[in-house]
């Protein structure tokens, strides 16, 4: 996932070479279909995700946020962080200033494989960024 | 292999586990039968594992190329989540299509989330170096161009002659995207 404008545009710098690298195969191995079909589909796919990776920044900084963000997995808590700050236009350094703690706590805390997250830090920030934090527990219906 | 036990040599700085095993009874019956004596034990060395190191404070391996088997990758990578454990199913799967064509194969690199520290990653990367060799009509080369589908991983191959194109590469898989270094995985085929 694409958090900030630096890493936008070395994601676009990757993705020019692997469509030159894509072009470059289909110009050399053009003769040969099979050789330059297994050559250039990991490259494809590569390309694609990339590509998505893109939009999906491009659309969290234009598109409203809806009325609520679900966290269902710890997992998705950095993911959420990143669209709310996104949302607001705001840099991680910009955040970090506003309730007073280091860019690169920020960075830690946007982390996809960071789960360290507490509460308190989670309020903090999401205060900042103008919204609530709720938690919902909902019990499962006992089985008989 | 019935007996087996572990040699551990510790180097300054590097742990390279060496597992020796005997050969089975039966062998070495028949060796205790030649006339060359009782002590002609025939040793193999039938794996090697290699040190996959530690992940530094960002959570990838140490910058550079890190050779490991497919047991150590397993060992390493393979365990945590559920989603890692089927990954590695995905990565097994298509090694054992690559062994079937170990001759034509130079390299095989696992890189992006799976050999870092991320708990639940996507899917697997890896890079293929190609010799001219390869060829491309057999079942196997099929199978792994729909690697995604059937393997959940992406799978880049590389023809051996295109050193700057695969050097690029390994450059692309080994940074992340803020600069910071990423070690790759070269799995032992």
């Amino acid at each position: 996932m694409i958090k900030n404008k630096r890493q936008l545009k070395y994601t676009q710098r990757r993705l020019h070479k692997l469509e030159k690298g894509l072009e470059e195969i289909r110009k050399k191995y053009a003769t040969d279909k099979k050789k330059a079909n297994l050559l250039s589909q990991g490259y494809k796919e590569h390309i694609a995700q990339l590509k998505s990776e893109i939009a999906e920044f491009e659309s969290m900084k234009k598109k409203p946020l809806p009325k609520m963000l679900w966290i269902h997995d710890l997992n998705e808590v950095s993911h959420q962080l990143v669209r709310l700050r996104i949302a607001r236009k705001l840099t991680q350094a910009q955040l970090a200033a506003r309730i007073e703690c280091k860019q690169s706590d920020i960075s830690r805390l946007e982390r996809e494989d960071y789960s360290g997250h507490t509460l308190g830090q989670l309020k903090k920030i999401v205060t900042n960024l103008n919204a609530e934090l709720g938690i919902v527990l909902i019990p499962k219906t006992p089985r008989h | 292999m019935e007996q087996s036990h572990e040699q551990t040599c510790h180097c300054e700085g590097a742990f390279l586990p060496l597992v020796i095993a005997r050969s089975d009874r039966r062998e070495r019956r028949s060796n205790l039968k030649t006339k060359q004596g009782a002590l002609d034990f025939t040793y193999q060395i039938w794996y090697i594992n290699y040190m996959i190191p530690r992940f530094d404070k960002n959570g990838y391996l140490p910058r550079g190329i890190h050779k490991a088997t497919l047991y150590a990758v397993g060992k390493r990578f393979g365990i945590g989540s559920q989603q890692r454990k089927e990954i590695f199913k995905g990565v097994i799967s298509v090694t054992r299509l690559l062994r079937k064509h170990k001759p034509n194969i130079k390299r095989f690199l696992l890189n992006g989330s799976y050999v870092t520290f991320k708990e639940v990653p996507e899917d697997f990367d890896c890079i293929v170096i190609l010799r001219e060799s390869f060829d491309f009509k057999s079942p196997e080369a099929k199978k792994l161009q729909h690697s995604k589908k059937l393997f959940n991983g992406h799978v880049l191959f590389v023809m051996e002659k295109d050193a700057s194109e695969s050097e690029q590469l390994i450059d692309f898989f080994g940074h992340d995207r803020d600069g910071k270094a990423k070690g790759i995985v070269e799995v032992k085929l």
